[in-house]
């Protein structure tokens, strides 16, 4: 039987890891309130963690703690603590990329550890070492081709997850401290400020972006990454709209699904799923080094900015019988006529809008990070576009 | 007598590396050393002659490699002959320890700095693999060093003391990419950042990959109050893609630091900074607060929120949620994102569609707040118990 490998989607709060759960992911990453390499994202605190473990267990579904910051040795110091306090979440893993943290981990905690992206595995040695320290995943360097992944994986018997979707490092991912001397932000421990992403100008006059990697789209290697086992494929985005992370799911479980179920149809499913996920923000896609060394052409030189074809509105925080809350994230007219996008449709259908206040008045227009009651009776989750 | 480690990229470079004390020489060579500046392939005659320079010949494996590239350097290592010629080499990743001592099993192994350990912990966990030394990493200041050769009193560590600081790898070439055909080629610019006025960096890319580095050398000499204290390890200086006159400079300032005038140190680190055309600093070795001064300002981190609000606007009623259950007769407060308070009773909190209080105040709940001024309570503000009081 083919081995469909899992996906496992980004949880930059709370309603963004149950979105996912919801539109297809099998396990999400999150950061708690500590040690996570994410410090703008709205991090799980323990009473939220917990919940979110039992939503997904109930689903069948699984929940990694991203503990994946390089530590300091001040950072320590709460560390022991901090596991000890969660210790008793049923968390599937954590996921870390020191060695330090990684030993705590295994002596205090039941946890699985799988090894950070972070820690830039990229070859049968390292992986071997972190076997031996106690690891059960690693998420291999983005550098690392599928084949590289499939040879790996056969000579250490290493469950093997390799990104497939979103934004990269332009350097070795954990190699860059940029922002540390820079800005006074450890790029390593959450403070990323992203000098990458700035126009340089060089000593013989040119001036571009030099280092601004397009984003990484793998879905046309699904079949390649199944016929060599992956165990797992990772979409990155903690920082990422809910809009983003629930696109890229339903993008890439349905493509899953889809190479499996009907392998003959498989053109038109990525061609789909690969439009599907264009319509979200992005800064131009490349396959990176999934099948040969990356190149020139997953630099975006000339060009820093972002594309997306839909927009997105709001989401439906809570439903209900006759209407749902819509919690929103951009203006909206309540004589509009927008795209509702639901984990089970296929393509974003249109609705015309009718909301009104929490205090139960008609509303003629919503601004942004507001609660309104709309009246369809949407499920949880749904994602409001234009 | 300070112990001096430095590297060597070049035939250029071996008068000036004769005329100092070195303990110990990193050679750079191409097929594997993702740094050097020169790409200059040293024969094996060439070699046997370094040997004589120092008391320890190093190669330089500080990259990060794939399978493949393993399979390269193994090779050309056996073919080349060189197991016997060096008596170690360095390694920024620590996965190669075993592959090391599979294909060179008496070899001395060393953790670059570039390794990225920062904490006891994961310095431990290292030095169990079976490496013999490291050099710290550029990030831990002086007091942490301390405290880190307390805990190790048996480690052998290194100290970088001069010389230009690495801030990214990639294995991307964005310069060869951009501007050559060749794969052999080696590319040097000096970089602006244009949101960073005035700072120069240095590109380097070789067929290893992309290296940045920052806008001014690291440079202890005048710091010797704290140098004071780790005068029995080894130092390490990189001149590699400077001039004859910084590393003879450099090698000259550090081999007789401790018998220099202040006077006579600060002219010698002018140099240095003249022959770089890059400014000398500290760096990390003094202190080091990223992240500590930045984040979680606006919360009282001795006290736990129980609960957040998630909307607040004119014309509706805020909507909160909480953490845990709380009483009925609890009071919360809110404490707002620009740092003003308001408190309410959570007898006035409303079911989101019933206008009745909730039976229970229930964790991840969304409740309504229909208080009266709607402006004392602002989106994203974080809820607190009045002490004393509630939480069950």
């Amino acid at each position: 039987m083919t081995q469909r490998p899992s996906i496992v989607a980004p949880g930059g709060s709370l309603d963004k890891a149950l979105v996912a759960l919801h539109y297809g992911a099998d396990a999400v990453y999150v950061g708690s309130d500590q040690f996570s390499l994410r410090k703008s994202a709205h991090n799980l605190n323990r009473v939220q963690l917990n919940h979110l473990c039992q939503t997904a267990h109930g689903m069948k579904k699984k929940v990694y703690l991203a503990l994946n910051i390089q530590a300091h040795h001040r950072d320590m110091a709460g560390l022991t603590r901090f596991l000890t306090d969660i210790s008793s979440i049923p968390l599937d893993a954590c996921i870390v990329s020191d060695l330090g943290i990684l030993t705590r981990v295994l002596d205090h905690t039941p946890f699985n550890v799988h090894v950070s992206t972070q820690a830039s595995v990229l070859n049968t040695p390292a992986v071997t070492l972190w076997q031996s320290l106690g690891a059960t995943r690693v998420v291999l360097a983005r550098e690392n081709s599928l084949e590289e992944a499939a040879a790996i994986k056969a000579d250490t018997g290493m469950a093997i997850e390799v990104f497939i979707h979103g934004a990269m490092c332009s350097s070795f991912s954990g190699k860059c401290t940029i922002s540390n001397v820079t800005s006074g932000r450890d790029a390593n421990r959450g403070g990323c400020v992203q000098s990458c992403r700035h126009a340089y100008e060089l000593d013989n006059g040119d001036t571009h972006y030099t280092m601004n990697s397009k984003d990484l789209m793998g879905i046309e290697h699904i079949p390649m990454m199944i016929q060599y086992g992956i165990d797992a494929v990772k979409i990155e985005g903690r920082m990422k709209s809910i809009f983003y992370v629930a696109n890229a799911c339903q993008a890439y479980q349905r493509a899953l699904d889809a190479f499996i179920n009907t392998p003959d149809d498989w053109d038109n499913a990525c061609q789909h799923g690969s439009n599907q996920l264009r319509t979200a923000s992005n800064r131009g896609f490349t396959d990176a080094s999934l099948i040969q060394p990356a190149d020139g052409a997953s630099i975006s030189y000339d060009w820093n900015g972002y594309s997306n074809s839909l927009e997105f509105l709001g989401f439906v925080k809570h439903a209900g019988s006759d209407r749902c809350l819509l919690e929103t994230k951009q203006p909206i007219n309540g004589t509009d006529t927008v795209m509702v996008m639901t984990p089970e449709s296929i393509h974003p259908t249109p609705i015309t809008l009718a909301f009104e206040s929490l205090s139960g008045q008609r509303m003629e227009q919503a601004t942004p990070h507001q609660h309104v009651w709309l009246h369809h009776p949407l499920p949880y989750g749904s994602i409001l576009l234009k | 007598m300070t112990v001096l480690t430095t590297y060597i990229d070049h035939p250029d470079q071996v008068n000036t590396v004769s005329c100092a004390t070195v303990s110990t020489l990193i050679v750079d060579m191409p097929f594997c050393s993702v740094r050097s500046h020169m790409g200059h392939d040293w024969t094996n005659a060439s070699l046997r002659q370094l040997r004589r320079l120092s008391q320890t010949l190093v190669l330089n494996m500080d990259g990060l490699y794939t399978d493949a590239d393993l399979a390269i350097m193994a090779s050309t290592i056996r073919h080349r002959e060189l197991v016997d010629i060096f008596d170690g080499v360095r390694i920024q990743d620590v996965g190669l320890v075993k592959w090391v001592q599979t294909h060179w099993p008496r070899q001395h192994i060393h953790l670059n700095a570039e390794t990225g350990l920062q904490n006891q912990d994961s310095i431990r966990t290292a030095l169990n693999t079976g490496i013999h030394a490291m050099t710290l990493n550029h990030d831990i200041p002086y007091n942490e060093i301390a405290a880190i050769r307390n805990a190790h009193p048996d480690a052998s560590f290194e100290l970088y003391v001069q010389g230009p600081i690495v801030i990214q790898y990639a294995r991307r070439r964005f310069l060869h990419h951009y501007y050559s055909d060749d794969s052999r080629s080696i590319i040097k610019r000096t970089a602006r950042d244009t949101e960073l006025p005035g700072r120069l960096f240095s590109f380097l890319d070789t067929p290893f990959g992309h290296i940045m580095f920052a806008h001014f050398h690291r440079s202890l000499a005048q710091y010797g109050s704290k140098l004071n204290a780790f005068q029995s390890l080894p130092w390490l200086i990189d001149a590699r893609g400077e001039s004859h006159e910084y590393l003879a400079t450099a090698l000259n300032l550090y081999t007789h630091l401790f018998d220099m005038t202040d006077d006579a140190i600060g002219t010698a680190v002018s140099q240095l900074s003249i022959a770089c055309d890059r400014p000398q600093k500290p760096g990390f070795f003094l202190s080091n607060n990223t992240d500590y001064d930045w984040r979680n300002t606006l919360v009282n981190p001795t006290l736990t929120p129980i609960g957040r609000v998630l909307s607040s606007k004119k014309g509706t009623h805020p909507v909160v949620e909480f953490y845990d259950t709380i009483s009925h007769d609890a009071t919360v407060v809110c404490t707002n994102p620009d740092q003003t308070t308001t408190s309410f009773s959570a007898r006035d909190l409303r079911q989101l569609d019933e206008d009745t209080m909730p039976d229970s105040v229930d964790p991840l709940t969304l409740y309504r707040l229909p208080i009266q001024n709607r402006s004392t309570i602002h989106a994203n503000g974080r809820l607190f118990p009045v002490q004393n009081e509630i939480i069950q």
